[in-house]
């Protein structure tokens, strides 16, 4: 983030610290260049200095001077001399001077005075004399030819020189010492340059210094903003993350709250459909049936919106049969097609998989919304439902849906998928919806890693195929679906109970009232445990159903009373109904005198099979039908020995114990059985010693009742059956009791079924585990 | 007077030894190119042309202050001449004709081809160019030579060498 960050906020620092780095750079040369230059010319005249030898101007002017003075003395001695003829020192003389001139006019040095008024004369005159003379000092000879007057002439013509040669070397004097002057200023102002120049770098170096410092801070302050936007911004992820939560939350609650009761709205309406009406109720119950229909379809799309708009929407994946949800959707739609005269055809290709691992629910919700589609845009024809395998590699399958009907514009195709959008925005009345369907239906298939194509030709029809990558699933062993409608018919074969219903939630009391008319008994309402005692004494019933939680006297509490009334009211059955299937709880309601348990939810099947452990459902002739070859313990004569062996009854209720053991796990097994069979304090136990105390009693009675009720509940049937005869017996006439028969019986059963339970137990582990 | 007189006086015997040496006015002979050379005991020996000849001759080409473009100067070795001459000393004190004096040290003459030129580019140096005897250095060899104090020892118009 930081440097992309840094990039897109700051796209001119690199372009400044270049400049930053340049600028110093660049000055710095830009006064270093110079001084080199400087120093680089003053170098050349140092070095050309000494070229010039330390023959000044002065001293060669002087010695010009000297010698010409020397030379004219010489003349004078030669002249004044009364008699010589020595030429020698004479013409020495000369060619000093001579030499002289040539020195002075060819030295370098020269060239500072040699603009100068006072060398031009000096030179002048010094080179018109030495061309006088020069004849005249050809040799010796030609000198000792030479007249007095000539020499003479030669030595006025010296004499006069003096004075210009001694100008000349004052001049020669100012100029080199002018030089020195001109020398030194030069000196001097390099020197300043070089400080200045020095001065300045140092004054950029330090600008420099100042400006790295300054650069630094403000990246450092950069950093320092970068480190409080990092944490503003995980503050703002924190925020925004719990704010979804916090939606997803909301949303979960409100699908709950608006569904449910919507739910019972239109169990409602469905029921009152089914009960006996008149023309007119029947047209107004079906119309408040449709529109709650489409009322719930309208609340399903938005709140499915809402989850998908917060990111919410998941899949619940599974094993999917698709053939069996084909039927299904396909025999749902085909009332809707046939209501509007359309012909509605189902097509699965011969190799499309079966099991697929996908959200049933989900897949239903779009087929279905692809199919009502057709047909609500179908005025005639037909619509296809066709299902077949994705193409060769790909898994899963396709599903399209073919129509005959008004068919979409390019125009309509390209913004269908967009919100509210409908086909037909002219009557939008038309057909009616949310509009919002389809682009449910879209997100669902993208959620499936899937995509969905249309095409359409205006005035034909249209062809929606969606393609879904779906993996293969292992199928599962579907229960057989206990239809409803057979158990009802299974109930109505059997007696109708009369069934005193405690529960204290009105929906969950409706849920059971309907069921029990389902099953074709008789239910008496009673939201609460006082009730339910006062229904109790002023009538008669078969069983009461009873709910655990309850306001002010729980299930339980309601329960003790109960078998606290005299009989037969005392001794009604008493069914549990609740979700809580721990242990604890189980062995607390058997002590308080709950005959069974139904699970909750509440199914048809489970009270059914409820209704027949407690022996309700018995009526006189199916008696047989749970136990079937058996003499009727109805049957009594004094003499003729009771049978208690059951040998005919199975042990153990294999089915319902196999439902139980899938809700068990081993150790409540061994818990149970303890508080069963356990001596001393074991139900079964405490049995045995009533009976061997050989009287009759109500506490004899009422164990016996115990005993068979556990043992109904967990399917140990030929105990529970053999209790429920002592218990009979007991009640019933207590002369007929034949203890000692009893007794035997009692062990031997007691036995068998302990055996019978850890075999069976150790079986079922196994399997488990495998 | 008495002074212009003892300066005479010293000039003829001064230049009549150089005359020995000079001869005629005009052409430089072969004899007036001679050297003086001053003993520390007091005693003198002159070296002519011929001796100086004598020694083998060297030639240095070398720009100068003094010359226009890079003059030939050919003569012996200075170092040979005070061999010749069997000259003692560190140093050597040098006077010219115009009496400029300049001490020579010998170390200068060992180290370097200090050349006791006679000729420039092949003419006979005469007392109005700068000769008949010139003491150089070969300054274009060496750049430390480039210095006013070796300047001023290559004396020209030599007239003697005396012993420290």
């Amino acid at each position: 983030m930081p440097r992309g960050y840094m990039r897109e906020h700051f796209p001119q620092w690199r372009k400044h610290i270049m400049l930053w780095l340049a600028a110093p750079i660049v000055l710095i040369s830009l006064t270093l260049t110079p001084l080199a230059v400087f120093q680089y010319k003053q170098y050349q005249s140092l070095i050309q200095q000494p070229q010039y030898g330390n023959d000044s101007v002065i001293m060669l002017a002087y010695q010009m001077e000297r010698e010409a003075l020397r030379f004219a003395l010489a003349l004078q001695d030669y002249l004044s001399a009364e008699y010589t003829t020595n030429t020698d020192v004479l013409m020495t003389r000369f060619d000093l001077f001579y030499s002289r001139v040539g020195l002075l006019e060819q030295n370098p040095g020269a060239r500072w005075i040699k603009n100068s008024d006072d060398y031009v004369d000096g030179l002048q005159a010094v080179n018109t004399l030495i061309d006088k003379a020069v004849p005249i000092f050809e040799s010796n000879n030609t000198l000792k030819a030479a007249t007095r007057q000539q020499l003479a002439d030669i030595q006025t013509d010296t004499a006069g020189l003096t004075l210009k040669l001694a100008r000349l070397t004052f001049t020669a004097n100012s100029a080199v010492y002018a030089n020195f002057d001109k020398s030194n200023t030069l000196l001097r102002e390099q020197s300043m340059l070089i400080i200045v120049v020095t001065i300045a770098q140092g004054v950029l170096m330090a600008i420099a210094i100042v400006a790295t410092y300054l650069y630094i801070r403000r990246h450092q302050r950069q950093v320092a903003q970068l480190t409080e936007l990092t944490q503003a911004l995980e503050l703002a992820r924190d925020k925004a993350e719990s704010a979804n939560r916090s939606k997803s939350i909301f949303l979960a609650n409100m699908s709950h709250e608006i569904r449910t009761p919507f739910q019972g709205l239109l169990g409602m309406i469905n029921l009152l459909l089914q009960t006996r009406l008149n023309a007119r109720q029947k047209d107004y119950v079906n119309t408040a049936h449709t529109s709650a229909q489409h009322l719930l379809g309208v609340v399903n799309d938005v709140l499915d919106m809402s989850t998908i708009e917060s990111g919410n929407l998941h899949l619940n994946n599974g094993p999917v049969d698709l053939h069996a949800l084909v039927k299904e959707v396909g025999h749902l739609m085909r009332t809707q097609a046939t209501a509007k005269g359309l012909e509605l055809t189902v097509t699965v290709a011969h190799n499309t998989p079966q099991w697929l691992h996908a959200d049933s629910v989900r897949l239903r919700q779009v087929m279905y919304n692809l199919l009502s589609n057709a047909i609500k845009f179908t005025q005639q024809g037909k619509v296809q439902f066709e299902v077949c395998p994705n193409s060769a590699n790909e898994p899963g399958i396709q599903i399209g849906v073919v129509d005959t009907g008004i068919g979409m514009s390019q125009q309509t195709i390209d913004m269908l998928f967009t919100r509210f959008f409908q086909a037909d925005d002219v009557s939008t009345k038309r057909y009616q919806g949310t509009g919002l369907g389809l682009e449910i239906s879209r997100t669902l298939i993208q959620l499936m890693n899937g995509t969905l194509h249309v095409s359409s030709v205006e005035g034909k029809g249209s062809r929606f195929q969606a393609v879904l990558p779906l993996g293969n699933a292992t199928p599962i062993e579907v229960n057989a679906v206990v239809d409803a409608d057979s158990l009802y018919a299974m109930a109505t074969d059997g007696k109708s109970l009369r069934v005193l219903v405690t529960e204290d939630h009105p929906i969950n009391m409706k849920v059971l009232s309907i069921l029990l008319e389902r099953m074709g008994h008789e239910a008496t309402l009673c939201s609460s445990g006082a009730c339910a005692i006062d229904a109790l004494k002023k009538d008669v019933f078969d069983v009461v159903l009873m709910d655990y939680h309850m306001p002010d006297m729980d299930g339980l509490e309601t329960t003790r009373l109960i078998r606290e009334l005299p009989n037969p009211a005392g001794q009604i059955p008493i069914v549990l109904i609740t979700a809580d299937v721990v242990e604890d709880t189980r062995v607390r309601a058997l002590a308080a005198g709950i005959t069974a348990f139904a699970p909750k939810p509440v199914r048809l099947q489970d009270l059914h099979a409820t209704f027949t452990a407690c022996d309700l459902l018995a009526t006189p002739d199916t008696a047989g039908r749970t136990t079937p070859d058996h003499n009727t313990p109805h049957t009594t004569s004094e003499d003729s020995p009771v049978d208690y062996s059951y040998h005919d009854t199975p042990l153990l209720n294999i089915s319902i114990f196999s439902e139980l053991c899938d809700l068990f796990p081993a150790d409540n097994w061994a818990t149970m059985t303890s508080t069963l069979f356990d001596p001393p304090h074991g139900d079964v136990p405490v049995l045995v010693a009533l009976l061997e105390g050989h009287t009759t009693s109500k506490a004899l009675g009422e164990q016996a009742h115990k005993v068979k009720g556990a043992a109904m509940m967990i399917g140990l049937q030929r105990l529970g059956e053999l209790c429920a005869h002592i218990e009979e017996q007991c009640n019933a006439d207590a002369q007929s009791l034949q203890f000692d028969a009893a007794l035997l019986a009692l062990s031997a059963t007691s036995h068998d079924t302990q055996q019978a339970l850890a075999e069976q137990l150790r079986t079922n582990n196994s399997a488990h585990d495998a | 007077m008495t002074d212009r007189r003892t300066a005479l006086a010293r000039l003829c015997v001064g230049s009549a030894l150089v005359t020995l040496g000079i001869g005629s006015a005009n052409a430089v002979s072969e004899t007036e190119a001679s050297l003086q050379i001053s003993y520390r005991n007091g005693s003198q020996r002159t070296l002519t042309f011929n001796d100086l000849n004598g020694l083998t001759q060297h030639s240095i080409v070398t720009a100068t202050p003094w010359h226009l473009g890079t003059p030939t100067f050919t003569g012996p070795l200075l170092r040979d001449v005070l061999q010749l001459a069997n000259f003692e000393g560190n140093v050597v004190l040098a006077s010219a004709v115009n009496d400029y004096n300049v001490t020579i040290p010998v170390d200068d003459l060992v180290q370097h081809r200090v050349v006791l030129a006679h000729s420039i580019n092949g003419e006979r140096l005469t007392l109005r160019t700068l000769g008949p005897l010139y003491v150089m250095y070969p300054l274009d060899s060496d750049e430390t030579l480039r210095t006013s104090g070796v300047y001023a020892r290559c004396i020209w118009q030599l007239l003697q060498i005396k012993e420290p």
